[in-house]
């Protein structure tokens, strides 16, 4: 009894805990972005304009109410390099300085959060002086001090706090990459000395500000945008949820959730297996008093009301049970969250309706369990009911057996036998086994696929070259110009590779257009160049190279000819414009967006000869830290990165997701071996005559466990080879259409490793083979000639 | 474990130069149930000689399925010694027993105890198996089913043979482990006067062919074809001799 009811535990448990993240990570935004006081209306002077301090904030009173604005504060926000390296790691990097109002101790709107442990946050005192605030995110990628010095281009600062602000709760880069700790540094500064360290003294651009409880956002946004008008500064006034942290925190919330819902349901699917067969099996056991009962005459309702109420008793065992496994699998879940998602304030309270629905569902589930087998037995003739053969003895499939001249020995026969013996109880286990690997395999598959799917992309990237570095430059410039000709001429820069990278569009027919990142470089050149996996570059290198993704995606490929939107010069500026261009070749990248094109072909798409990112070889003896190094505050430099160091980010925040996956890995595994341990449990008493008799004739326990452990592995191999295929199916399903539908710039490889078939192997087979083993105690306390004189 | 030669014991109806099979000297059974205990046998001497046919009668409670089991070393005798084929299996341990009942003993159930999801020549065979003294083993169960008139069942199971077959198959099984001692234990109490006869029949001709059977039961009438009588009451022997009126005639038999 509470067996079963530790089995509904550990699914509605699961069910209930999973089911709460949702609820948590909103709540926990909520908080976390109320706690800071994040603003509701940002206004954004265009890039290199800016205004004296004071003129931004004035033109809210001019707004037709201006008390609807209850705070507002100015900022300078300008792009930097930070140096924060250590005695031991060359840390240079892209960052922003973000030149806050601390007159009134601190920045009040879009505060920063400095946990405790982790130094300060800015105050009054801090004005005027080079004490700044770094970003924790990047600080914590790096395992930065709490407090230290760096460098903000040409000139030191020190940090005296790691700290947390809304717009960085998740990084997002300008040009729109994830998870960009490793490459951004966002500095907090006094607002005086931002304007210093920028030149741009008593300047700023950049304006935040909240808004009384209850108004009509849009409609001040509108109001805010015309009082700005004409103004000169070019603004851009966002809400909330145009801030990409913002809104990719609470975007992610449902995808992740359809996610969870998809295992949880598998767990508590194999939990319910396992409660239908125990329970059938534990009601099995009392068919001889219920045909008893019925030889005396009692109703079918009142036979079955002793049973049921058993089942009501393991419903309730359940739901305790339930409630404290879904509490323990909280307390596993909620660190790796608050790790992933490193959000000032965490909310993962218990989540009553959750639980409750859980509950509920912990309650139906045994309480239907026992009563289906109840009906079934209250159904039968009573002679039958009564009868001291065991229905089991009648061997459901094991007459099959008498087919197979294999195996030819009885101890191996036996094992077959018993598992043919009773078929509907067999595939009930198997399904139990079955729905705890297939969640096992779909969710290590999913890591595999994303690894592997990673590799790939290194693969590609690195090529033969892996300290190559990306130079992103500020603006174009002509492959002569004299800030190429510096970079080259640096010592330590080796082979530079010029690219111009663009924007543009991929059109097939009436097929939603395709986002792309234009590459225009010499193919084939020596420092890199995509791999060709279809296709050829032809002799006139004419034609774009696309990706595997976008050419699966829109059905196409080598010779296909699409239309590419792209920008064009048209006199001093750009336009968009669409060219017809033949897909030369396909290249492996996962990435969807990438795509190149030969720098010949420049004068084809009306672009002007100009670069805007370069591929550096370090030289001969050098380091990528040292062209780092050389690099970090050269004119005309944005960023330089090692192109290793992007995806050592992703795969940092696969890692940190992973750690949620094991936990339910533990889970998973605790349910196997429940289910497991259970039947080999029952497996025991109904064949104790038969072990008895064993022993009888001097069979050593070793050959009857032996035996067991074969019966286990049947039904564990039989278990593991269904969930296998439907692991594997529904991973495809869950890449296909989740993972399809949430990230469609990334081709997933589905993918399932050797050490994710070892491991469902060892899950499903080993643990449920061992099972018996856990037995042997009992089986050595057996009184043998008790049990082979008792007559059921 | 003490392994003696089979040696030859002084006893009543023992026949001069016949080896003892079963040799039980001041043998006391009790068990512990709660704060009593309850001796199960008392001081029991006996021996049963190789080939004899003994069936030990007496009512519920008078100690004669503990013998049984102590003669087919599923138990083990609180004091006293017991010496089965010649093996002092007297404070033997758990494998030591397990040896002598795969080499020496082999039961006959009341309940036939035959393994479902095996067919008869399969249980039989497993039997022969379990001895591992037989090379082929499935020949031996063909040849000991053939003995036992079930030639023609071989491929069924036991579900699909009547309760006669059933024990017929269960005897075979005993009989093909080739082990010269065979223990049963009500074989005919599941069973109708015919086939049970059927069954008598082939237990009385192992031990003509010189198997040693002993037979517990609650039917007297059985005790008339025996070779030898033990009577138990209250854990202890209260006669033991050929039958009354002497050995009768199988066909003569009535229940």
């Amino acid at each position: 009894m509470t067996a079963i009811a530790l089995i509904i535990a550990v699914g509605t448990g699961v069910y209930a805990a999973l089911g709460s993240t949702a609820t948590w990570r909103r709540e926990s935004n909520d908080a976390s972005f109320a706690a800071l006081n994040m603003y509701d209306l940002r206004v954004r002077a265009a890039d290199g304009v800016d205004a004296p301090t004071g003129a931004m904030r004035a033109v809210l009173d001019t707004l037709p109410d201006p008390g609807v604005v209850t705070s507002a504060e100015e900022r300078l926000i300008v792009p930097t390099q930070v140096d924060a390296s250590t005695a031991t790691k060359t840390i240079l990097v892209p960052g922003r300085i973000i030149g806050v109002e601390v007159a009134g101790g601190g920045p009040l709107i879009d505060s920063i959060w400095v946990r405790s442990g982790s130094g300060r946050t800015l105050g009054q005192a801090d004005a005027g002086t080079t004490n700044v605030v770094l970003e924790r995110n990047f600080a914590k990628f790096y395992h930065l001090p709490a407090t230290g010095s760096l460098r903000i281009g040409a000139h030191t600062a020190n940090y005296v706090g790691t700290g947390l602000s809304p717009e960085y709760f998740f990084i997002v880069t300008d040009d729109g990459s994830f998870f960009a700790e490793a490459n951004f540094a966002a500095v907090f500064v006094p607002l005086d000395t931002a304007q210093q360290l920028a030149g741009l003294p008593g300047r700023v651009n950049d304006l935040v500000m909240t808004l009384r409880p209850g108004t009509d956002v849009a409609a001040v946004r509108t109001q805010v945008e015309q009082a700005f008008a004409g103004g000169g500064l070019g603004v851009t006034v966002m809400e909330r949820r145009d801030e990409d942290a913002y809104r990719l925190l609470y975007d992610d919330i449902s995808g992740d959730q359809k996610f969870w819902n998809v295992f949880a349901g598998l767990i508590l699917a194999g939990a319910a297996f396992g409660a239908f067969n125990l329970a059938s099996r534990m009601v099995e056991a009392q068919r001889r008093e219920i045909g008893v009962g019925m030889a005396l005459g009692e109703s079918p309702r009142q036979l079955a009301l002793r049973p049921l109420f058993v089942g009501v008793e393991i419903a309730m065992l359940g739901v305790v049970f339930g409630v404290g496994m879904g509490l323990a699998v909280t307390a596993a879940i909620r660190p790796v969250y608050t790790g992933l998602l490193p959000l000032p304030v965490w909310h993962t309270d218990l989540q009553l309706a959750m639980f409750a629905r859980a509950a509920a569902l912990g309650f139906v589930i045994p309480v239907v369990a026992t009563a289906w087998p109840v009906w079934r037995a209250v159904r039968v003739l009573p002679v039958e009911a009564i009868t001291t053969t065991h229905r089991s003895s009648h061997g459901g499939l094991s007459r099959l057996l008498r087919r197979l001249p294999w195996p030819r020995g009885t101890y191996a026969r036996m094992p077959v036998g018993n598992v043919l013996r009773t078929p509907r109880r067999t595939l009930l286990t198997s399904l139990g086994i079955a729905a705890a690997v297939t969640a096992l395999v779909s969710i290590l598959g999913m890591i595999d696929s994303f690894v592997d799917t990673m590799d790939r992309n290194d693969r590609e990237v690195l090529q033969e070259h892996p300290d190559r570095l990306a130079v992103a430059l500020q603006g174009f410039h002509a492959p002569a110009s004299p800030e190429l000709a510096a970079i080259a001429a640096q010592p330590s820069v080796g082979a530079v590779e010029p690219t111009l990278r663009f924007g543009g569009r991929l059109i097939v027919g009436d097929q939603p257009p395709v986002e792309l990142l234009v590459d225009v470089l010499a193919l084939g050149n020596d420092v890199w160049s995509p791999t060709i996996s279809r296709g050829a570059i032809p002799a006139d290198r004419s034609g774009l190279v696309i990706s595997a993704e976008a050419a699966s995606d829109l059905g196409i490929g080598p010779g296909s000819t699409v239309t590419l939107e792209h920008p064009t010069q048209r006199g001093a500026g750009l336009e968009i414009v669409r060219t017809t261009i033949r897909v030369s070749a396909v290249h492996p990248s996962p990435f969807r967006f990438a795509a190149y094109i030969d720098h010949s072909q420049l004068t084809t798409l009306g672009l002007p000869d100009v670069v805007n990112q370069l591929s550096v070889l370090p030289a001969s003896g050098a380091s990528p830290a040292d062209v780092q190094r050389a690099l970090f505050g050269t004119a005309g430099v944005a960023s330089v990165q090692p192109v290793s160091a992007s995806s050592k980010v992703v795969q940092d925040s696969l890692n940190d997701f992973i750690g949620i996956f094991r936990v339910l890995e533990l889970f998973i595994l605790l349910l196997a071996l429940l289910i497991a341990y259970n039947a080999a449990s029952i497996n025991t008493d109904e064949r104790r005559r038969e072990h008895a008799t064993l022993f009888a004739f001097g069979l050593p326990m070793r050959r009857v466990i032996r035996m067991d452990v074969i019966e286990g592995m049947l039904i564990g191999v039989l278990g593991t080879g269904i969930g296998l295929v439907a692991g594997m199916g529904l991973l495809r399903w869950l890449t296909t259409s989740l993972v399809g539908s949430t990230m469609p710039e990334l081709g997933l490889d589905v993918t399932v490793s050797t050490q994710t078939v070892l491991t469902a192997l060892v899950l499903g087979v080993l643990a449920v083979a061992a099972a018996p083993l856990l037995t042997i105690r009992r089986l050595r306390r057996m009184n043998i000639p008790d049990t082979l004189r008792f007559v059921e | 474990m003490d392994i003696a030669a089979t040696t030859e014991h002084e006893h009543a109806g023992h026949r001069p130069g016949v080896p003892t099979t079963v040799l039980l000297e001041g043998v006391t059974r009790s068990y512990q149930v709660g704060a009593a205990t309850v001796t199960a046998l008392r001081e029991v001497d006996l021996e049963i000689d190789e080939g004899e046919f003994a069936v030990v009668l007496g009512p519920s409670g008078s100690g004669k399925t503990t013998l049984l089991n102590i003669i087919g070393a599923l138990d083990a005798a609180t004091s006293g010694r017991v010496t089965i084929a010649g093996r002092d299996i007297s404070g033997a341990d758990r494998a030591q027993l397990f040896r002598v009942r795969r080499e020496i003993v082999s039961f006959i159930f009341q309940s036939f105890n035959l393994f479902p999801t095996l067919t008869a020549l399969e249980n039989v065979q497993c039997g022969v198996e379990i001895t591992r003294r037989a090379k082929d083993a499935r020949a031996r169960a063909v040849e000991v089913l053939g003995q036992v008139g079930l030639a023609d069942r071989l491929h069924h199971y036991p579900s699909e043979l009547s309760g006669g077959e059933q024990q017929r198959v269960a005897i075979a099984r005993a009989l093909a482990t080739g082990n010269p001692l065979l223990l049963a234990d009500e074989p005919t109490g599941d069973l109708d006067f015919r086939t049970g006869v059927q069954i008598l029949e082939l237990l009385r001709a192992q031990a003509d062919a010189g198997r040693t059977v002993i037979v517990v039961t609650h039917n007297r009438e059985i005790s008339r074809i025996a070779d030898r009588v033990i009577e138990l009451g209250s854990g202890e022997v209260v006669s033991d001799g050929p039958p009354a009126g002497g050995r009768a005639d199988i066909a003569s038999l009535r229940w």
